[in-house]
Protein backbone atom coordinates (compact mmCIF):
# COMPACT_ATOMS: atom_id res chain seq x y z
CA UNK A 1 0.00 0.00 0.00
CA UNK A 2 1.64 3.48 -0.78
CA UNK A 3 1.31 5.61 2.35
CA UNK A 4 1.25 8.83 0.41
CA UNK A 5 -1.75 7.78 -1.67
CA UNK A 6 -3.07 7.28 2.33
CA UNK A 7 -2.20 10.04 3.58
CA UNK A 8 -3.69 11.82 0.87
CA UNK A 9 -7.02 9.92 1.10
CA UNK A 10 -7.17 10.50 4.75
CA UNK A 11 -6.09 14.46 4.47
CA UNK A 12 -8.92 15.08 2.26
CA UNK A 13 -11.10 13.25 4.19
CA UNK A 14 -10.41 14.91 7.17
CA UNK A 15 -11.32 18.16 4.95
CA UNK A 16 -14.09 17.62 3.62
CA UNK A 17 -14.98 15.78 6.89
CA UNK A 18 -14.86 19.67 8.76
CA UNK A 19 -18.03 20.50 5.87
CA UNK A 20 -19.96 17.98 6.34
CA UNK A 21 -19.72 18.69 10.04
CA UNK A 22 -20.48 22.44 9.68
CA UNK A 23 -23.41 20.67 7.69
CA UNK A 24 -24.57 18.97 10.22
CA UNK A 25 -23.80 21.49 12.99
CA UNK A 26 -27.30 23.33 12.10
CA UNK A 27 -29.36 20.00 12.53
CA UNK A 28 -27.91 18.48 15.61
CA UNK A 29 -28.51 21.94 17.02
CA UNK A 30 -32.25 22.40 15.76
CA UNK A 31 -32.11 18.28 16.98
CA UNK A 32 -30.88 19.20 20.64
CA UNK A 33 -33.58 22.18 21.09
CA UNK A 34 -36.69 21.28 19.17
CA UNK A 35 -36.51 17.20 19.41
CA UNK A 36 -36.99 17.02 15.31
CA UNK A 37 -34.75 16.60 12.42
CA UNK A 38 -35.04 19.34 10.09
CA UNK A 39 -35.95 17.92 6.58
CA UNK A 40 -35.27 20.75 4.73
CA UNK A 41 -31.97 21.22 5.81
CA UNK A 42 -29.84 20.30 2.43
CA UNK A 43 -32.32 23.18 0.99
CA UNK A 44 -31.11 25.22 3.40
CA UNK A 45 -27.69 24.74 1.86
CA UNK A 46 -28.66 24.87 -1.55
CA UNK A 47 -29.87 28.24 -0.90
CA UNK A 48 -26.67 29.01 0.35
CA UNK A 49 -25.58 27.94 -2.89
CA UNK A 50 -27.39 29.75 -4.98
CA UNK A 51 -27.08 32.74 -3.41
CA UNK A 52 -23.52 32.38 -3.92
CA UNK A 53 -23.32 31.67 -7.49
CA UNK A 54 -25.94 34.35 -8.25
CA UNK A 55 -23.51 37.08 -6.24
CA UNK A 56 -20.46 35.53 -8.26
CA UNK A 57 -22.21 35.10 -11.91
CA UNK A 58 -24.06 38.73 -11.19
CA UNK A 59 -22.11 40.87 -9.24
CA UNK A 60 -18.67 39.26 -9.47
CA UNK A 61 -18.72 39.03 -5.88
CA UNK A 62 -15.95 36.24 -4.65
CA UNK A 63 -17.98 33.36 -3.19
CA UNK A 64 -16.12 33.57 -0.21
CA UNK A 65 -17.52 37.13 0.34
CA UNK A 66 -20.96 36.38 -0.42
CA UNK A 67 -20.95 34.40 3.35
CA UNK A 68 -21.75 38.00 4.36
CA UNK A 69 -25.05 37.55 2.41
CA UNK A 70 -26.35 33.92 2.82
CA UNK A 71 -25.63 33.32 6.52
CA UNK A 72 -27.82 36.73 7.50
CA UNK A 73 -30.54 35.31 4.81
CA UNK A 74 -30.49 31.94 6.12
CA UNK A 75 -30.54 33.39 9.55
CA UNK A 76 -33.86 35.11 8.34
CA UNK A 77 -35.61 32.41 6.45
CA UNK A 78 -35.16 30.25 9.14
CA UNK A 79 -36.41 32.78 11.85
CA UNK A 80 -39.52 32.73 9.40
CA UNK A 81 -39.97 29.46 9.21
CA UNK A 82 -40.03 28.43 12.70
CA UNK A 83 -42.01 31.69 13.93
CA UNK A 84 -44.60 30.78 11.26
CA UNK A 85 -44.84 27.66 10.12
CA UNK A 86 -43.77 25.18 13.20
CA UNK A 87 -44.36 27.33 16.11
CA UNK A 88 -48.35 27.15 15.23
CA UNK A 89 -47.94 23.13 15.16
CA UNK A 90 -45.90 23.58 18.19
CA UNK A 91 -49.24 25.43 19.80
CA UNK A 92 -51.68 23.54 18.50
CA UNK A 93 -50.18 20.41 20.43
CA UNK A 94 -49.44 18.77 17.38
CA UNK A 95 -47.09 15.38 17.21
CA UNK A 96 -43.23 16.28 17.09
CA UNK A 97 -44.14 14.25 13.52
CA UNK A 98 -46.09 16.68 11.77
CA UNK A 99 -43.35 19.23 12.37
CA UNK A 100 -40.81 17.13 10.50
CA UNK A 101 -43.39 16.39 7.62
CA UNK A 102 -43.91 20.42 7.73
CA UNK A 103 -40.16 20.57 7.33
CA UNK A 104 -40.33 18.44 4.50
CA UNK A 105 -42.95 19.92 2.62
CA UNK A 106 -40.57 23.17 2.93
CA UNK A 107 -37.83 21.27 1.29
CA UNK A 108 -40.15 20.54 -1.49
CA UNK A 109 -41.38 23.77 -2.07
CA UNK A 110 -37.99 25.45 -1.70
CA UNK A 111 -36.62 22.48 -4.37
CA UNK A 112 -39.25 23.22 -6.96
CA UNK A 113 -39.05 26.76 -6.54
CA UNK A 114 -35.47 26.06 -7.43
CA UNK A 115 -36.32 24.20 -10.81
CA UNK A 116 -38.36 27.26 -11.62
CA UNK A 117 -35.97 30.21 -11.01
CA UNK A 118 -32.69 27.71 -12.11
CA UNK A 119 -34.00 25.45 -14.43
CA UNK A 120 -32.62 21.41 -13.86
CA UNK A 121 -29.15 22.42 -14.67
CA UNK A 122 -26.01 21.97 -12.56
CA UNK A 123 -24.09 25.41 -12.27
CA UNK A 124 -20.70 25.91 -10.45
CA UNK A 125 -18.29 28.85 -9.67
CA UNK A 126 -14.93 29.08 -11.90
CA UNK A 127 -13.13 31.29 -9.81
CA UNK A 128 -9.05 31.81 -10.38
CA UNK A 129 -8.51 29.45 -7.76
CA UNK A 130 -10.88 27.22 -8.48
CA UNK A 131 -8.39 24.09 -9.08
CA UNK A 132 -5.89 25.53 -7.35
CA UNK A 133 -3.81 23.32 -4.82
CA UNK A 134 -0.95 23.37 -2.19
CA UNK A 135 1.06 20.61 -1.51
CA UNK A 136 3.37 19.43 0.95
CA UNK A 137 5.73 16.56 -0.78
CA UNK A 138 3.25 14.33 -2.82
CA UNK A 139 0.06 15.33 -0.76
CA UNK A 140 -1.80 17.88 -2.18
CA UNK A 141 -4.56 18.80 -1.24
CA UNK A 142 -7.83 21.76 -3.07
CA UNK A 143 -7.03 25.40 -2.15
CA UNK A 144 -10.77 25.97 -1.64
CA UNK A 145 -11.04 22.80 0.44
CA UNK A 146 -8.65 24.12 2.81
CA UNK A 147 -9.52 27.14 3.52
CA UNK A 148 -13.55 25.32 3.80
CA UNK A 149 -11.89 23.33 6.70
CA UNK A 150 -9.95 26.33 8.19
CA UNK A 151 -13.27 28.56 8.01
CA UNK A 152 -15.51 25.52 9.12
CA UNK A 153 -13.24 25.87 12.60
CA UNK A 154 -13.54 29.58 12.43
CA UNK A 155 -17.17 29.15 12.47
CA UNK A 156 -17.64 26.78 15.01
CA UNK A 157 -15.14 28.20 16.99
CA UNK A 158 -17.65 31.02 16.75
CA UNK A 159 -20.66 28.94 17.88
CA UNK A 160 -18.91 27.71 20.66
CA UNK A 161 -18.31 31.13 22.06
CA UNK A 162 -22.20 31.92 22.03
CA UNK A 163 -23.21 28.91 22.87
CA UNK A 164 -20.98 28.49 26.11
CA UNK A 165 -20.71 31.71 27.11
CA UNK A 166 -23.57 34.48 26.34
CA UNK A 167 -26.77 34.45 28.60
CA UNK A 168 -28.56 33.65 25.01
CA UNK A 169 -26.49 30.96 24.61
CA UNK A 170 -26.85 29.29 27.62
CA UNK A 171 -30.53 29.25 27.28
CA UNK A 172 -30.14 27.08 24.28
CA UNK A 173 -28.42 24.40 26.30
CA UNK A 174 -30.84 25.21 28.81
CA UNK A 175 -33.79 24.72 26.62
CA UNK A 176 -31.79 21.65 25.27
CA UNK A 177 -31.45 19.88 28.72
CA UNK A 178 -34.18 20.44 30.72
CA UNK A 179 -37.07 22.36 28.77
CA UNK A 180 -39.36 22.56 32.02
CA UNK A 181 -36.20 23.84 34.22
CA UNK A 182 -35.35 26.56 31.49
CA UNK A 183 -39.53 27.77 31.16
CA UNK A 184 -39.33 28.16 35.68
CA UNK A 185 -35.68 30.21 35.11
CA UNK A 186 -38.53 32.45 33.09
CA UNK A 187 -36.45 31.73 29.37
CA UNK A 188 -38.84 32.14 26.71
CA UNK A 189 -38.96 29.29 24.99
CA UNK A 190 -40.57 30.29 21.78
CA UNK A 191 -38.03 32.74 21.50
CA UNK A 192 -35.22 30.59 22.04
CA UNK A 193 -36.84 27.67 19.47
CA UNK A 194 -37.15 31.14 16.80
CA UNK A 195 -32.71 31.75 17.32
CA UNK A 196 -32.08 28.40 17.12
CA UNK A 197 -33.62 27.53 14.16
CA UNK A 198 -32.27 30.92 12.52
CA UNK A 199 -28.87 30.04 13.49
CA UNK A 200 -29.48 26.35 12.71
CA UNK A 201 -30.27 27.65 9.28
CA UNK A 202 -27.40 30.24 9.22
CA UNK A 203 -24.74 27.68 9.91
CA UNK A 204 -26.11 25.10 7.03
CA UNK A 205 -26.42 28.55 4.59
CA UNK A 206 -22.16 28.96 5.40
CA UNK A 207 -21.89 25.41 4.74
CA UNK A 208 -23.57 25.90 1.26
CA UNK A 209 -21.76 29.00 0.57
CA UNK A 210 -18.71 27.07 1.38
CA UNK A 211 -19.72 23.97 -0.52
CA UNK A 212 -19.70 26.30 -3.67
CA UNK A 213 -16.53 26.85 -4.94
CA UNK A 214 -15.96 22.90 -4.98
CA UNK A 215 -18.97 21.60 -6.00
CA UNK A 216 -22.32 22.44 -8.18
CA UNK A 217 -25.23 23.45 -7.58
CA UNK A 218 -28.52 22.00 -8.90
CA UNK A 219 -32.27 21.91 -7.62
CA UNK A 220 -32.47 18.24 -5.96
CA UNK A 221 -28.77 18.87 -4.50
CA UNK A 222 -31.22 19.47 -1.03
CA UNK A 223 -31.81 15.55 -0.14
CA UNK A 224 -28.06 13.93 -0.53
CA UNK A 225 -27.10 17.02 1.77
CA UNK A 226 -30.03 16.16 4.17
CA UNK A 227 -29.52 12.41 4.34
CA UNK A 228 -25.50 13.09 4.90
CA UNK A 229 -26.08 15.49 7.66
CA UNK A 230 -29.04 13.27 9.01
CA UNK A 231 -25.85 10.69 9.00
CA UNK A 232 -23.56 12.76 10.49
CA UNK A 233 -26.40 13.84 13.39
CA UNK A 234 -26.76 10.30 14.14
CA UNK A 235 -22.72 9.39 14.19
CA UNK A 236 -22.25 11.94 16.32
CA UNK A 237 -24.74 11.44 18.81
CA UNK A 238 -28.16 13.55 17.78
CA UNK A 239 -27.47 17.19 19.95
CA UNK A 240 -24.01 17.33 20.24
CA UNK A 241 -21.94 20.07 18.03
CA UNK A 242 -18.88 18.43 18.93
CA UNK A 243 -20.44 15.21 17.81
CA UNK A 244 -21.32 16.72 14.55
CA UNK A 245 -17.84 17.28 14.05
CA UNK A 246 -16.25 13.97 14.62
CA UNK A 247 -19.24 12.16 12.92
CA UNK A 248 -18.85 14.70 9.62
CA UNK A 249 -15.12 14.01 9.66
CA UNK A 250 -15.49 10.34 10.27
CA UNK A 251 -17.49 10.52 7.16
CA UNK A 252 -15.60 12.31 5.18
CA UNK A 253 -12.17 9.90 5.69
CA UNK A 254 -14.93 7.16 5.13
CA UNK A 255 -16.02 8.22 1.96
CA UNK A 256 -12.50 9.08 0.56
CA UNK A 257 -10.70 5.26 1.77
CA UNK A 258 -13.95 3.94 -0.13
CA UNK A 259 -13.36 5.92 -3.55
CA UNK A 260 -9.95 5.45 -3.39
CA UNK A 261 -9.62 1.69 -2.02
CA UNK A 262 -12.79 0.42 -3.25
CA UNK A 263 -14.49 2.25 -5.62
CA UNK A 264 -16.03 6.17 -6.16
CA UNK A 265 -19.65 4.17 -6.67
CA UNK A 266 -19.30 3.12 -3.52
CA UNK A 267 -18.53 5.76 -1.48
CA UNK A 268 -21.71 6.72 -0.43
CA UNK A 269 -22.71 3.46 0.41
CA UNK A 270 -19.96 2.89 2.32
CA UNK A 271 -21.44 6.00 4.56
CA UNK A 272 -24.18 3.95 5.14
CA UNK A 273 -22.63 1.11 6.32
CA UNK A 274 -20.31 3.28 9.13
CA UNK A 275 -24.20 4.92 10.22
CA UNK A 276 -25.31 0.97 10.68
CA UNK A 277 -22.30 0.35 12.65
CA UNK A 278 -22.86 2.57 14.72
CA UNK A 279 -26.42 2.85 15.48
CA UNK A 280 -25.39 -0.97 16.56
CA UNK A 281 -22.35 -0.49 18.45
CA UNK A 282 -22.82 2.71 19.59
CA UNK A 283 -26.71 4.07 19.52
CA UNK A 284 -25.68 7.09 21.47
CA UNK A 285 -23.02 8.23 18.82
CA UNK A 286 -19.27 8.76 19.01
CA UNK A 287 -19.12 11.74 21.10
CA UNK A 288 -21.95 10.79 23.33
CA UNK A 289 -23.15 13.72 25.53
CA UNK A 290 -21.21 16.05 25.62
CA UNK A 291 -21.16 19.98 27.06
CA UNK A 292 -21.07 21.61 23.41
CA UNK B 1 -49.11 37.40 47.59
CA UNK B 2 -50.15 34.17 46.32
CA UNK B 3 -54.03 33.25 45.95
CA UNK B 4 -55.46 30.41 44.28
CA UNK B 5 -59.05 30.32 44.11
CA UNK B 6 -61.33 27.22 43.11
CA UNK B 7 -58.42 25.46 41.08
CA UNK B 8 -59.20 22.14 39.03
CA UNK B 9 -56.41 20.85 36.99
CA UNK B 10 -56.43 17.64 34.66
CA UNK B 11 -53.86 15.01 33.16
CA UNK B 12 -56.18 14.19 30.07
CA UNK B 13 -59.45 12.84 31.51
CA UNK B 14 -58.09 12.43 35.09
CA UNK B 15 -58.46 14.83 37.60
CA UNK B 16 -55.31 15.85 39.78
CA UNK B 17 -56.64 18.82 41.60
CA UNK B 18 -60.36 19.99 42.77
CA UNK B 19 -61.23 23.33 43.36
CA UNK B 20 -58.35 23.82 45.08
CA UNK B 21 -58.39 27.11 47.14
CA UNK B 22 -55.66 29.19 49.51
CA UNK B 23 -53.48 32.09 50.29
CA UNK B 24 -50.17 32.38 50.81
CA UNK B 25 -49.66 35.93 52.82
CA UNK B 26 -46.76 38.16 51.76
CA UNK B 27 -42.76 36.71 53.59
CA UNK B 28 -44.77 33.74 55.68
CA UNK B 29 -43.91 30.64 55.18
CA UNK B 30 -46.30 28.71 54.36
CA UNK B 31 -46.51 24.25 54.30
CA UNK B 32 -48.19 21.94 51.97
CA UNK B 33 -48.56 18.32 53.63
CA UNK B 34 -49.83 15.51 51.90
CA UNK B 35 -48.90 11.95 50.97
CA UNK B 36 -47.58 10.03 47.81
CA UNK B 37 -49.98 11.24 44.75
CA UNK B 38 -51.78 13.55 47.16
CA UNK B 39 -51.18 16.74 44.26
CA UNK B 40 -48.79 18.97 45.72
CA UNK B 41 -46.36 18.84 43.11
CA UNK B 42 -48.97 19.12 40.52
CA UNK B 43 -50.13 21.98 42.35
CA UNK B 44 -47.22 24.07 42.49
CA UNK B 45 -46.95 23.04 38.64
CA UNK B 46 -50.37 24.80 38.13
CA UNK B 47 -48.86 27.76 39.75
CA UNK B 48 -45.73 28.41 38.11
CA UNK B 49 -48.08 27.50 35.22
CA UNK B 50 -46.07 24.63 33.69
CA UNK B 51 -49.25 23.12 33.87
CA UNK B 52 -52.34 24.75 32.52
CA UNK B 53 -55.55 24.29 34.95
CA UNK B 54 -58.45 23.83 33.27
CA UNK B 55 -60.64 26.14 35.38
CA UNK B 56 -59.83 28.34 38.81
CA UNK B 57 -57.82 31.61 38.90
CA UNK B 58 -54.12 32.03 40.41
CA UNK B 59 -53.55 35.62 41.60
CA UNK B 60 -49.82 36.45 42.33
CA UNK B 61 -49.20 39.94 44.06
CA UNK B 62 -52.58 40.82 42.23
CA UNK B 63 -51.71 39.62 39.09
CA UNK B 64 -53.82 36.95 37.12
CA UNK B 65 -51.25 34.53 36.30
CA UNK B 66 -53.38 31.83 34.95
CA UNK B 67 -52.86 31.62 31.18
CA UNK B 68 -49.21 33.10 31.21
CA UNK B 69 -46.44 31.21 29.52
CA UNK B 70 -44.76 30.15 32.50
CA UNK B 71 -41.94 32.20 31.71
CA UNK B 72 -44.09 35.53 32.51
CA UNK B 73 -44.58 33.90 36.35
CA UNK B 74 -41.12 33.91 36.85
CA UNK B 75 -40.75 37.42 35.33
CA UNK B 76 -43.11 37.92 38.18
CA UNK B 77 -40.84 36.59 40.86
CA UNK B 78 -41.25 33.07 41.48
CA UNK B 79 -39.10 30.90 41.81
CA UNK B 80 -40.20 27.17 41.64
CA UNK B 81 -37.46 24.82 43.10
CA UNK B 82 -38.81 21.06 41.50
CA UNK B 83 -39.41 18.30 42.52
CA UNK B 84 -36.07 16.09 41.74
CA UNK B 85 -34.01 19.18 41.18
CA UNK B 86 -34.17 19.13 37.47
CA UNK B 87 -30.75 20.62 37.07
CA UNK B 88 -29.33 21.63 33.70
CA UNK B 89 -26.82 17.69 33.30
CA UNK B 90 -24.26 19.20 31.11
CA UNK B 91 -23.70 22.17 32.88
CA UNK B 92 -21.50 23.73 35.35
CA UNK B 93 -22.56 24.39 38.68
CA UNK B 94 -22.06 27.87 37.89
CA UNK B 95 -23.60 27.76 35.03
CA UNK B 96 -27.06 26.73 36.59
CA UNK B 97 -26.85 29.36 39.01
CA UNK B 98 -26.37 31.68 35.73
CA UNK B 99 -28.84 30.40 33.48
CA UNK B 100 -31.31 31.37 37.13
CA UNK B 101 -30.60 34.86 36.63
CA UNK B 102 -31.36 35.59 33.20
CA UNK B 103 -33.93 37.78 33.78
CA UNK B 104 -32.65 41.23 33.03
CA UNK B 105 -33.30 42.41 37.14
CA UNK B 106 -32.19 39.34 38.47
CA UNK B 107 -29.20 39.86 35.86
CA UNK B 108 -28.26 43.52 37.19
CA UNK B 109 -27.89 41.58 40.38
CA UNK B 110 -26.01 38.38 39.37
CA UNK B 111 -22.69 38.87 41.11
CA UNK B 112 -24.52 40.30 44.31
CA UNK B 113 -26.94 37.11 44.44
CA UNK B 114 -23.85 34.61 43.74
CA UNK B 115 -22.12 36.04 46.63
CA UNK B 116 -25.50 35.08 48.40
CA UNK B 117 -25.63 31.95 47.71
CA UNK B 118 -22.46 30.77 47.96
CA UNK B 119 -22.62 32.03 51.48
CA UNK B 120 -25.83 29.98 52.28
CA UNK B 121 -23.77 27.13 50.51
CA UNK B 122 -20.37 27.39 50.42
CA UNK B 123 -20.02 23.55 48.99
CA UNK B 124 -21.06 25.51 46.28
CA UNK B 125 -18.93 27.99 46.00
CA UNK B 126 -16.26 25.39 46.03
CA UNK B 127 -17.48 23.26 43.12
CA UNK B 128 -18.26 25.94 40.64
CA UNK B 129 -16.39 24.51 37.67
CA UNK B 130 -18.29 21.14 38.40
CA UNK B 131 -20.89 19.53 36.51
CA UNK B 132 -24.39 19.18 37.87
CA UNK B 133 -24.78 15.50 36.70
CA UNK B 134 -21.57 14.51 38.86
CA UNK B 135 -22.84 16.26 42.05
CA UNK B 136 -24.12 13.97 44.91
CA UNK B 137 -27.61 14.70 45.86
CA UNK B 138 -27.17 17.09 49.12
CA UNK B 139 -25.41 19.00 46.52
CA UNK B 140 -27.34 18.91 43.73
CA UNK B 141 -30.22 19.60 46.44
CA UNK B 142 -28.68 22.82 47.37
CA UNK B 143 -27.82 23.72 43.49
CA UNK B 144 -31.69 23.64 42.70
CA UNK B 145 -32.34 25.93 45.83
CA UNK B 146 -29.26 28.44 44.57
CA UNK B 147 -30.42 28.45 41.24
CA UNK B 148 -33.90 29.29 42.28
CA UNK B 149 -32.24 32.10 44.73
CA UNK B 150 -30.83 33.30 41.45
CA UNK B 151 -33.91 34.77 40.21
CA UNK B 152 -34.22 36.84 43.19
CA UNK B 153 -37.95 35.67 44.15
CA UNK B 154 -40.09 37.09 45.89
CA UNK B 155 -42.13 33.70 46.11
CA UNK B 156 -40.01 30.76 46.75
CA UNK B 157 -42.14 27.76 45.59
CA UNK B 158 -40.00 24.13 47.23
CA UNK B 159 -41.42 20.62 45.84
CA UNK B 160 -39.71 18.34 48.56
CA UNK B 161 -36.48 19.88 49.00
CA UNK B 162 -35.63 17.89 51.69
CA UNK B 163 -36.18 14.13 50.17
CA UNK B 164 -33.45 11.77 49.93
CA UNK B 165 -30.88 13.64 52.22
CA UNK B 166 -29.49 11.98 55.53
CA UNK B 167 -30.69 14.02 58.43
CA UNK B 168 -27.60 16.27 58.84
CA UNK B 169 -28.52 17.71 55.74
CA UNK B 170 -32.46 18.04 55.90
CA UNK B 171 -31.63 19.96 58.98
CA UNK B 172 -29.14 22.50 57.28
CA UNK B 173 -31.25 22.58 54.42
CA UNK B 174 -34.21 23.44 57.28
CA UNK B 175 -32.29 25.90 58.35
CA UNK B 176 -31.96 27.71 55.37
CA UNK B 177 -35.59 27.62 54.10
CA UNK B 178 -35.88 29.46 57.49
CA UNK B 179 -32.84 31.90 56.45
CA UNK B 180 -34.26 32.70 53.48
CA UNK B 181 -37.66 33.55 54.22
CA UNK B 182 -36.40 35.89 57.29
CA UNK B 183 -34.49 37.48 54.31
CA UNK B 184 -38.27 38.80 53.50
CA UNK B 185 -39.59 36.07 50.36
CA UNK B 186 -42.61 34.37 50.96
CA UNK B 187 -42.18 30.40 50.78
CA UNK B 188 -44.59 27.79 49.92
CA UNK B 189 -42.86 24.61 51.34
CA UNK B 190 -44.51 21.05 49.88
CA UNK B 191 -42.91 18.24 52.16
CA UNK B 192 -42.85 15.09 53.43
CA UNK B 193 -41.44 15.65 56.48
CA UNK B 194 -44.15 17.26 57.85
CA UNK B 195 -42.68 17.27 61.55
CA UNK B 196 -40.22 19.86 60.66
CA UNK B 197 -42.10 21.98 57.89
CA UNK B 198 -45.30 21.95 60.49
CA UNK B 199 -42.71 23.25 63.14
CA UNK B 200 -41.21 26.06 60.68
CA UNK B 201 -44.86 26.81 59.60
CA UNK B 202 -46.53 30.28 59.73
CA UNK B 203 -49.66 28.58 58.52
CA UNK B 204 -50.32 24.84 56.97
CA UNK B 205 -53.04 23.18 54.39
CA UNK B 206 -53.13 19.41 53.72
CA UNK B 207 -54.17 17.98 50.83
CA UNK B 208 -55.78 14.64 50.08
CA UNK B 209 -56.48 13.14 47.03
CA UNK B 210 -56.58 16.35 45.34
CA UNK B 211 -58.25 18.54 47.85
CA UNK B 212 -57.28 20.84 50.33
CA UNK B 213 -59.02 19.35 53.47
CA UNK B 214 -57.48 20.97 56.47
CA UNK B 215 -55.73 24.30 56.99
CA UNK B 216 -54.90 26.04 60.31
CA UNK B 217 -51.18 27.35 61.79
CA UNK B 218 -48.39 24.87 62.23
CA UNK B 219 -48.81 24.36 65.42
CA UNK B 220 -52.57 23.87 65.67
CA UNK B 221 -52.00 21.25 62.92
CA UNK B 222 -49.03 19.37 64.74
CA UNK B 223 -51.61 18.85 67.61
CA UNK B 224 -54.23 17.76 65.53
CA UNK B 225 -55.18 13.86 66.05
CA UNK B 226 -55.88 13.47 62.04
CA UNK B 227 -52.70 14.42 61.39
CA UNK B 228 -50.92 13.21 64.24
CA UNK B 229 -52.08 9.32 63.40
CA UNK B 230 -52.24 9.85 59.69
CA UNK B 231 -48.96 11.70 58.75
CA UNK B 232 -46.64 11.88 61.99
CA UNK B 233 -47.32 8.37 62.80
CA UNK B 234 -47.93 8.80 66.48
N1 LIG C 1 -47.87 13.74 33.85
C1 LIG C 1 -48.89 13.11 34.45
N2 LIG C 1 -49.81 12.45 33.72
C2 LIG C 1 -50.85 11.83 34.32
N3 LIG C 1 -51.05 11.81 35.63
C3 LIG C 1 -50.17 12.45 36.41
C4 LIG C 1 -49.04 13.13 35.86
N4 LIG C 1 -48.34 13.67 36.86
C5 LIG C 1 -48.99 13.35 38.00
N5 LIG C 1 -50.09 12.62 37.73
C6 LIG C 1 -51.05 12.10 38.70
O1 LIG C 1 -51.56 13.18 39.43
C7 LIG C 1 -51.68 12.84 40.82
C8 LIG C 1 -50.91 13.84 41.67
O2 LIG C 1 -49.53 13.74 41.38
P1 LIG C 1 -48.45 14.67 42.06
O3 LIG C 1 -47.16 14.40 41.39
O4 LIG C 1 -48.94 16.03 42.04
O5 LIG C 1 -48.43 14.09 43.54
P2 LIG C 1 -47.55 14.55 44.77
O6 LIG C 1 -48.48 14.95 45.83
O7 LIG C 1 -46.52 15.50 44.34
O8 LIG C 1 -46.87 13.16 45.16
P3 LIG C 1 -45.40 12.86 45.71
O9 LIG C 1 -45.41 13.15 47.16
O10 LIG C 1 -45.22 11.39 45.47
O11 LIG C 1 -44.46 13.70 44.94
C9 LIG C 1 -51.16 11.42 40.94
O12 LIG C 1 -52.27 10.56 40.97
C10 LIG C 1 -50.36 11.20 39.70
O13 LIG C 1 -50.40 9.86 39.29
MG1 LIG D 1 -44.53 15.50 44.24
Amino acid sequence: MDLSIFIQTVTSGVLLGGLYGLIALGMTLIFGVMRIINLAHGEFLMIGMYVSYILFTKFGVDPYVSIVVSVPLLFVIGIAIQRFLLMPLIKAKAPGENQILMTAGIGLVLTNAALLIFSPNYFTVLTTYSNATASIGKISVSLPLLWDFLICFGITGILYLFIMKTDTGCSIRAVAQNIDSARLMGINIDRIMIITFGVGAALVGAAGTLLMPIFYVFPAIGELFTLKAFIVTVLGGMGSALGALVGGVTLGVVEQMGATYISMALKDALGFVIFVLVLIFRPSGLVGKSRF
Amino acid sequence: MLSVKCLNVFYGDAQALWDVSFEVPEKKLVTIIGSNGAGKSTLLKAISNLLVSRSGEIQIQGHVTTGLAAHHVAELGVAHVPEGRQLFPLMTVMENLRIGSVLPEAKAKREETLREVFDLFPVLGERQSQMANTLSGGEQQMLAIGRGLMLRPKLLLLDEPSLGLAPMLVSQIFEVIKEINSRGITVLLVEQNVQRSLEMADEGFVLENGRITMSGSGQELLVNEHIKTAYLGL
